[in-house]
């Protein structure tokens, strides 16, 4: 029974991974532990400082866009910051760590289509990242550098998703975590 | 020997049913998860939503109007209108979503705004203003937009609009307000208290909201009898001498 199903229980509180790996896959979980406070740190300013503003603000910021219909730009700009905090509650605690990565980097995906989209039409406007939006001069506009940040984001968010919450996650998530390793 | 491969065989498909039902009840979990957060998401959405929305006992100062096209007509007691200058029948309506405290509306107001006086004078043209209120510039663009309703109450709105422009600031207080009243004749005790109360707030963000509406998505946004903004290379004076006589003449 210890032989055989051991590999399938859920109790590996032994590290994995063979011996000469050992160093490499002991420093991967604090690097996840880093990726996964990162990308839940910048989740939590961009939705916090968005709920700092008026809803009706949000929503102008997300029409600024000029991507969405009337109304569908409504409910994004109603629910973004709450879906923002759900998603870097998720990844700081540790719960559910991995499925927030993947949702995480399919939202930031979505966010550098739209500010590509933006530049590539040559409107002018802040991205509302975090909080703010709307029209700006053109010399004033940083798509570059947003692009590049949210593709930085991105990495973190593939890292977690793929090598698992790392250390301290208050629900490292199972199994799983251990099979990646092996 | 058979039989106790059997047996193992035996053992081995138990094991593997308890781990297909523990992989199903943790799936099961994780949508449930899912499930609760998006709801969670959805409610506080709508929260936002009705946050948005303008209670029902608000009030709108003299001197509203609605203005061209569906998003500007307002509701009930005028709330969403803006305050209309000129004469109510005049065939080309100019709507400008303007903010008190921003420096390219103050360039606007100091270059283009003759020609709109020009225009009410001749009767071609009313025009609607829609303080709108960012709230980056925060209390004070509130303060002067309310301040802007009081002034409308007591048939001074062209005057007080042209005085917060001509006095440009980004730190309006409630008594520098009033001192600014006074300077267009505005003394009254009515109009003080209505400074003082923010008498108008509920219809400054309702203001707020016909912009989201109209699809304005920063200041000045300016359109002449039209759902579509005027380009931003034509908020000038010669751009909206053109745009109003196209206007006429359609």
């Amino acid at each position: 029974m210890s032989s055989d199903t051991g590999t399938s229980s859920d109790v590996s509180l032994t590290p994995v991974g063979a011996p000469r790996r050992r160093r490499i896959a002991d420093l991967t979980p604090w690097v996840s532990l880093v990726a996964r406070l990162a990308l839940g740190g910048v989740l939590a300013a961009a939705g916090l400082l968005k709920l700092a503003t008026s809803p009706t603000e949000q929503v102008r910021a997300v029409r600024a866009y000029q991507l969405l219909p009337v109304g569908v730009d409504a409910a994004v700009g109603y629910t973004l910051p709450f879906l923002e905090l759900a998603l870097a509650l998720a990844l700081i605690l540790g719960v559910g760590a991995r499925l927030a990565a993947v949702a995480s980097g399919v939202l930031l995906l979505a966010f550098i289509v739209g500010i590509a989209s933006v530049w590539a039409r040559g409107i002018s406007i802040d991205c509302g990242c975090f909080g703010g939006g709307g029209p700006v001069a053109p010399e004033e506009t940083n798509y570059l550098g947003e692009i590049l940040r949210d593709l930085g984001l991105v990495v973190a968010a593939a890292w977690v998703a793929v090598t698992g919450p790392g250390r301290f996650a208050l629900l490292p998530g199972g199994k799983e975590a251990g099979e990646e390793g092996e | 020997m058979s039989n106790k491969s059997a047996r193992q065989a035996l053992r081995e498909e138990r094991a593997r049913q308890a781990a297909r039902a523990k992989r199903r009840e943790r799936l099961v979990l994780i949508g449930v998860g899912v499930a609760v957060v998006i709801l969670i998401i959805a409610i506080a959405g709508i929260v936002q939503w009705q946050r948005s929305q303008v209670s029902g006992d608000a009030v709108a100062p003299a001197g509203v109007a609605p203005g061209y096209g569906k998003a500007t007509q307002g509701g009930e007691n005028g709330l969403g209108q803006g305050i209309g200058i000129g004469d109510p029948d005049a065939p080309v309506v100019v709507e400008v979503f303007e903010d008190f405290s921003c420096p390219h509306c103050r360039d606007f107001e100091a270059r283009s705004s003759h020609v709109l006086r020009q225009r009410v004078a001749s009767g071609d043209v009313r025009v609607v203003y829609y303080p709108v209120t960012l709230s980056q510039f925060g209390e004070p663009t509130v303060r002067s937009a309310n301040a802007f309703a009081c002034a409308a109450d007591q048939r001074k709105a062209r005057e007080m609009h042209d005085a917060l422009y001509a006095n440009f600031s980004q730190s309006w207080s409630t008594g520098e307000l009033l001192e600014l009243g006074k300077t267009v004749g505005l003394d009254s005790g009515s109009f003080r208290s209505c400074v003082r109360n923010e008498t108008y707030a509920e219809w400054v963000e309702s203001i707020d909201q016909t912009a989201t509406e109209k699809g304005v998505i920063g200041t000045p946004t300016i359109f002449v009898n039209s759902d579509t903004p005027l380009p931003p290379e034509q908020i000038s004076p010669a751009g909206l001498q053109a745009a109003i006589d196209r206007a006429l003449k359609r």
